[in-house]
């Protein structure tokens, strides 16, 4: 059986089929929610952004040309209508001062989450992940989650692929930092009651 | 510096992986596409039956007879010599004079009355195109 590429649906509503979009939909819906997540911060905004962006990628989608990857131009529409709900609430997040990072570090990290509870590790992450830059949320969900490659994550948010690099290593290392604040203290309670 | 760099890069990728996916509510589908759908029933802009050309070359075509017509019209009738007067029945000669219709006029209302016909089927084939599509 021949799978349906993300260009056949389109063909399919360029045609008329509207239905065909719902597939679309369904295939990237927690994608574009997590990054309008990431971004906006809560959940209920989270769903406005993205029932936005799917209206307007609808709307749009007489315009793509096909030279980019649909899940590309798609996260693209996510990042701009989370941006300008950002920009109309006027949420500011403060950046996290960054440190240097050893190795001995990293790895008593590793072992305190593996003491955390898969959902409360998830909860954990998700509100760590909350104390970094809007901007350094999405680049860390594309490159690690989504495994883009840097010059579609470049695409996306507009900015030069030397500076996605930059901004990714510094971003980690922030996100490292804030994770240390919260799951040390847990660890470290781990420890005194064993 | 290397290997630690490394360590972060792996740690990162455990971390965003740990953290995952997301979902929106579960009626978050049918809520989009319920509004791609009224997307859908809004976007119908007004087509003209007849496009711009359309008119243009009508307009063109009608300014042209007109002229030719008065211009060159030699009074000729589209009858041409035919004498009809022997199929008048006396009895029934109206008693109203009629004024006389110019031949250029009766041509006008001529044409007239095939854009009109045009027209007519133009609209019938648009609302059962529209028809067929609320279908």
């Amino acid at each position: 059986m021949t799978q349906i590429t993300d260009q056949d649906y389109i063909a399919q509503i360029r045609s008329g089929n509207v239905n065909a979009y719902s597939a679309l939909v369904g295939k990237y819906k927690d994608m574009v929610f997590t990054l309008a997540l990431r971004m906006v911060g809560n959940k209920e905004d989270a769903e406005e952004v993205a029932q936005d962006t799917f209206v307007k990628a609808y709307r749009k989608l007489e315009t793509f040309q096909g030279t980019s990857k649909f899940s590309t131009w798609l996260y693209r529409i996510v990042y701009n209508t989370s941006l300008d709900y950002i920009k109309k609430r006027k949420r500011v997040v403060l950046s996290e001062h960054i440190d240097v990072v050893n190795e001995a570090d990293i790895g008593n990290m590793q072992n305190a989450l593996t003491y955390i509870e898969a959902q409360e590790k998830k909860e954990m992450i998700e509100k760590a992940l909350l104390q970094l830059p809007e901007e350094d949320r999405v680049l860390l969900t594309l490159f690690y989650f989504e495994e883009m490659p840097l010059k579609e994550i470049s695409e996306i948010v507009k900015i030069s692929y030397d500076n996605v690099k930059i901004k990714l290593h510094r971003s980690r290392k922030k996100l490292f930092h804030i994770l240390k604040n919260v799951v040390e203290p847990i660890y470290l309670n781990h420890g005194s009651r064993k | 510096m290397e290997a630690e760099n490394k360590k972060l890069d792996q740690f990162t990728k455990e971390v965003i992986q740990d953290a995952g996916l997301s979902s929106p509510t579960p009626d978050f589908l049918t809520n989009v596409m319920a509004e791609v759908s009224k997307e859908t029933a809004t976007e119908k802009v007004y087509k003209p039956l007849i496009s711009k050309v359309g008119w243009l070359i009508i307009g063109s075509l009608f300014i042209l007879f007109s002229f030719v017509l008065t211009r060159f019209s030699l009074g000729l009738s589209i009858l041409g010599d035919w004498d009809l007067s022997s199929l008048m029945i006396e009895k029934y000669k109206p008693t109203i004079e009629i004024p006389e219709i110019p031949v250029t006029y009766a041509y006008c209302f001529f044409f007239l009355l095939i854009f009109v016909v045009i027209q007519v089927k133009l609209i019938r084939r648009q609302l059962d195109k529209n028809l067929n599509n609320l279908n």
